[in-house]
């Protein structure tokens, strides 16, 4: 997109102060992008604090075992037997049953696990840890910093065309707190003025001042008009409905909030409106009781959500990189209401056509009293910003845009995670 | 008798005081001057309410449900009669055979209340506090069906009851009520390990806030700042821990098993098991609690330490200032709040206190009107301005989840955010413009907009009059000013001559009066107060 439209498309900037402007202005170098493939990247955040350890879990460990009920556990045996996914650090890891369309997506090597993987600030609480993460900080001093991580990675690339950010959803995640590119949008098809087109042109006279609302209005009619152009008609001029693709089984025909999501980001990457950076949620992982019953739907859910969508955007893969993280993991010893509490190491997930997968990253801590943090939780053995960081330069940032977008962050080994 | 129209500084006020202007809180605030009008606020006399008593009393919602269990299929309109019900009465809808629709019922009844009285209810203030304390104390009832045959309880009795009251006192009708014992997950919390979800949000989210948590700075609760003295500056995870097992034995009479090879009672209150209860020693904020105390006195004395924490009058303050202010109020503003809320701790109407040095501050006249509506407010103060014929349909509550707030339906413990960060997204402003459209159409099964016979009280009924009518009401004048306004009627207005009397019954007018009267309130500044 040139410069003249990206002025032209204003867009909901929220609260954003001068400073976070000024940020921006600093961080469009020119980038090592031009000629390259663009890049999609994809951000799952599963709110509440996932329990990494129902997930991918090490089922043979005695201190696993002995940390709480069946029900709450991977199994070797039985009614909760796992899917093997292979070792790491010489600990065998079982994924749960439930979730088995994600074990198809890691044996086709798209999928990677970053176990132990969190934030290093060691706090319990979800909306800081969730504020600290979408900041792409790790630091107390930092959580009021004015813009989210996604935010500064749209302002570090240069190509941006009409759509570079999408929040789907609601309202404007953190992470793309402060961005003036990004908007938020649900399905397509819904995304229209009750009054009609002609009305457009005088609530736009309107929004005509230099406030966050007014922009947030610009912005907004914007976007209408953009994805209006791109919406697939048929001969009459109506949208058509969308069909994902013969392979895409959407959960329940697409009717959970997260196969929903999905679905309508793969239509908005199939409109070709140009996103390089999406956002979509899924809650409920705030498990303190009956997560017997809670997480396998869940887990269940976000497999079959995942795989669906991988299945319907296969033409793209090759420039989408999708991450999946939580905000942190849980308890390793449940509570007496069948249920976890706050923990910290989780587990992080990256999908993708470049993405080398059908592996286990990181180090593993161990369960052992001695081993756990504050005797109590999975350690965190890999930064977060560690995957982020990888993800950036596999999307053509260099160091020193790695670290402006990651503000803080001391370079680690690598993972490895992409070819 | 020509309706009066506020001015700037009137409608600042009533907008921050509550959900806008009406007719009627104009009148009461002409009537008794600013200081008069806010003493009578801060002690409603509910129930004595003429406009929103009759209203309370008609208004009904469609009921239905297949036959089943020898029970006769019901399809009906049925008035708010579980409004009122008491505990025992709601607890009998858990017999058995009772439809979902029924068990549901009270949740709804009490939301199409909570609309009905921020549209019609004279006592504003009050009504503006419940909606700040539902939020404070959010619960999410969708999902537990306890908490939604008893949510009539918590809204009456825990909320409304204390809502100008005492915050101590509601603090431990919060910890007790059904909903919160059920949404924090304290109803099972048993020894050992305890849960520890209720009393993470009791200290991070009711009381000292996220910025007295400083976990990442200590470990021990010896190293908290002011620790060995008695007063530590803020809380870390060992506190959670440690109030955790305070609470565990705060659960319900729900009529299950005890665990223990009895059960509980089946009353639907708040229940205390002596045999969940973690009965040992604790040490919580750097407060010793002694091992085997009374019934209750565990949890009561994390209420009492957390309640008379400074840091929770600097979080309550800031927040309320927030919510009736500003995103970012004034600090100074603030830390005299703060001190009111310290210094009234013990008294009965300590939050009516602190409310009085808010409105009564030189801030609520000189701050401008930089605060963005909530979805439900920019649409109360849509109908109180347009003095509509409300009723809460369903499509109308459905469209305020498209606008980012579905009443009662927040998922997280946090609430609503306060702040216009999360309400500005291009989907989210969408549907405000949507919203207001759907309501001035009549299109929600939500009642009468009677824009034209309100404007023709007033001003002549052509299309400039009336433009400018409503331009005013909504404080939207610029909009409509010298360059703009030929445009706006050409566009509106486009089948009218702009100064010739348009005919109030015409299919036409009532279009056009609609679409105008739609787009005017989408201004940025009837989007803002």
């Amino acid at each position: 997109m040139n410069t003249s439209r990206r002025q032209f498309i204003t867009r909901c900037t929220g609260g954003v102060s001068a400073l976070a402007a000024s940020q921006f202005t600093n961080l469009v170098f020119a980038g090592p992008k031009a000629g390259a493939t663009p890049q999609t990247l994809v951000v799952i955040s599963l709110r509440g604090g996932m329990d990494a350890l129902h997930l991918v879990a090490p089922a043979g460990d005695a201190d696993y075992i002995a940390a709480r009920p069946v029900g709450l556990r991977v199994t070797e045996e039985g009614d909760q037997k796992g899917l093997d996914l292979g070792k790491m650090d010489g600990q065998s890891f079982l994924l749960h049953g439930t979730a088995a369309p994600l074990l198809e997506l890691y044996q086709q090597k798209h999928l990677a696990l970053i176990h132990a993987c969190g934030l290093t600030n060691g706090t319990r609480s979800h909306f800081e840890a969730m504020d600290l993460m979408e900041r792409g900080v790790a630091e107390m001093n930092d959580k009021h910093l004015a813009t989210g991580w996604l935010a500064r990675y749209l302002a570090v690339s240069p190509t941006h065309s009409i759509i570079p950010g999408a929040a789907i959803g609601g309202n404007l995640p953190t992470s793309l707190l402060g961005s003036p590119w990004a908007y938020s949008l649900s399905s397509p098809q819904d995304f229209a003025l009750a009054a009609g087109e002609e009305t457009e042109a005088m609530i736009h006279n309107f929004y005509n001042g230099n406030g966050a609302l007014e922009k947030c209005g610009q912005g907004a009619l914007s976007a209408l008009q953009a994805v209006r152009a791109k919406l697939p008609r048929d001969e009459n001029g109506n949208a058509k409905p969308y069909e994902p693709a013969a392979r895409a089984n959407y959960p329940n025909d697409g009717n959970t909030e997260l196969g929903r999501s999905l679905k309508s980001l793969a239509q908005l990457l199939k409109m070709d409106v140009g996103i390089e950076v999406a956002t979509v949620e899924m809650g409920g992982y705030d498990t303190h009781e009956g997560q017997q019953n809670r997480l396998p739907e869940l887990m269940k859910d976000l497999a079959e959500s995942l795989n669906a969508f991988w299945n319907d955007v296969s033409a793209y893969h090759h420039q989408l990189t999708v991450v999946v993280v939580s905000e942190f993991g849980r308890r390793v010893k449940s509570n007496e209401s069948d249920g976890t509490d706050h923990g910290l190491g989780g587990l992080c997930m990256v999908l993708g056509g470049k993405v080398k997968g059908g592996r286990l990253l990181g180090r593993w801590p161990g369960l052992a009293a001695e081993q756990l943090d504050d005797s109590a939780d999975l350690a965190v053995t890999t930064d977060y910003r560690a995957v982020l960081s990888e993800v950036l330069t596999h999307n053509g940032l260099v160091a020193n845009q790695v670290a402006a977008v990651l503000p803080g962050y001391k370079a680690q080994p690598s993972l490895g995670l992409f070819a | 008798m020509p309706a009066l129209v506020a001015t700037a500084e009137e409608r600042r006020l009533l907008g921050r005081a509550g959900f806008g202007v009406s007719a009627h809180s104009l009148e009461l605030l002409r009537g008794k001057g600013w200081e008069g009008y806010v003493e009578g606020q801060l002690q409603p006399k509910v129930g004595e309410d003429a406009e929103l008593q009759p209203r309370l009393e008609r208004m009904s919602m469609r009921i239905e449900y297949g036959e089943q269990d020898g029970r006769a299929a019901v399809k009906e309109f049925r008035g708010l009669k579980k409004l009122g019900a008491s505990e025992e009465e709601l607890w009998k809808l858990f017999d058995e055979g009772t439809p979902g629709e029924l068990r549901q019922r009270p949740m709804r009844e009490v939301r199409a209340a909570v609309a009905l009285r921020a549209v019609y209810s004279q006592w504003q203030v009050l009504e503006l506090m419940v909606d700040f304390w539902h939020n404070h104390f959010n619960v999410y009832p969708w999902e537990d069906d306890q908490s939604q045959v008893l949510f009539p309880v918590y809204d009456r009795e825990t909320i409304r009851a204390h809502a100008l009251g005492n915050f101590r006192t509601m603090l431990e009708s919060v910890a007790q009520s059904v909903p919160m014992l059920r949404y924090l997950n304290n109803a099972s919390s048993k020894a050992s390990p305890a849960n520890e979800n209720y009393a993470r949000e009791l200290f991070e989210l009711h009381t000292l806030g996220a910025d007295a948590y400083l976990n990442h700075l200590y470990n021990r609760w010896r190293e908290v700042p002011g620790a060995t003295a008695g007063k530590p500056e803020g809380y870390i995870d060992q506190d959670v821990y440690e109030a955790a097992r305070a609470f565990t034995g705060w659960t319900i009479a729900s009529g299950d098993d005890d665990g223990h090879g009895g059960k509980f009672p089946a009353t639907g209150k708040f229940h205390y098991a002596a045999n969940w209860h973690d009965p040992y020693q604790k040490r919580i904020l750097a407060a010793e609690l002694d091992a085997n105390g009374p019934p209750l006195a565990d949890g009561r004395a994390v209420l009492d330490l957390v309640a008379a924490h400074p840091a929770t009058s600097q979080h309550l303050a800031a927040k309320l200032c927030r919510r009736l202010l500003a995103d970012e109020p004034p600090k100074e503003l603030v830390a005299r709040v703060a001190k009111v809320w310290r210094d009234a701790a013990k008294a009965p109407d300590q939050i009516a206190q602190v409310l009085r040095v808010i409105l009564l501050s030189p801030e609520m006249k000189s701050l401008p009107e930089t605060k963005v509506k909530r979805p439900f407010e920019l649409a109360v103060s849509f109908l109180r301005a347009t003095g509509a014929e409300f009723r809460p349909g369903e499509p109308f509550l459905n469209a305020l989840e498209e606008c980012g707030q579905p009443l009662f339906g927040w998922l997280t413990p946090t609430g609503f955010p306060d702040v216009a960060t999360y309400w500005l997204s291009s989907r989210f402003i969408i549907n405000r413009w949507n919203l207001l459209w759907n309501l001035a159409k009549e299109e929600m099964e939500s009642g009468r907009v009677e824009v034209l016979a309100v404007a023709q009280q007033s001003a002549a009924l052509t299309p400039r009059a009336f433009t400018q009518f409503w331009a005013n009401r909504f404080g939207v004048s610029a909009v409509v000013g010298k360059e703009q306004e030929g445009p706006f009627l050409a566009k509106v207005f486009a089948e009218f001559s702009p100064d010739e009397p348009m005919d109030p019954l015409a299919k036409e007018t009532r279009e056009a009066a609609a679409h105008a009267v739609a787009l005017l309130a989408s201004a940025p500044a009837f989007q803002q107060r």
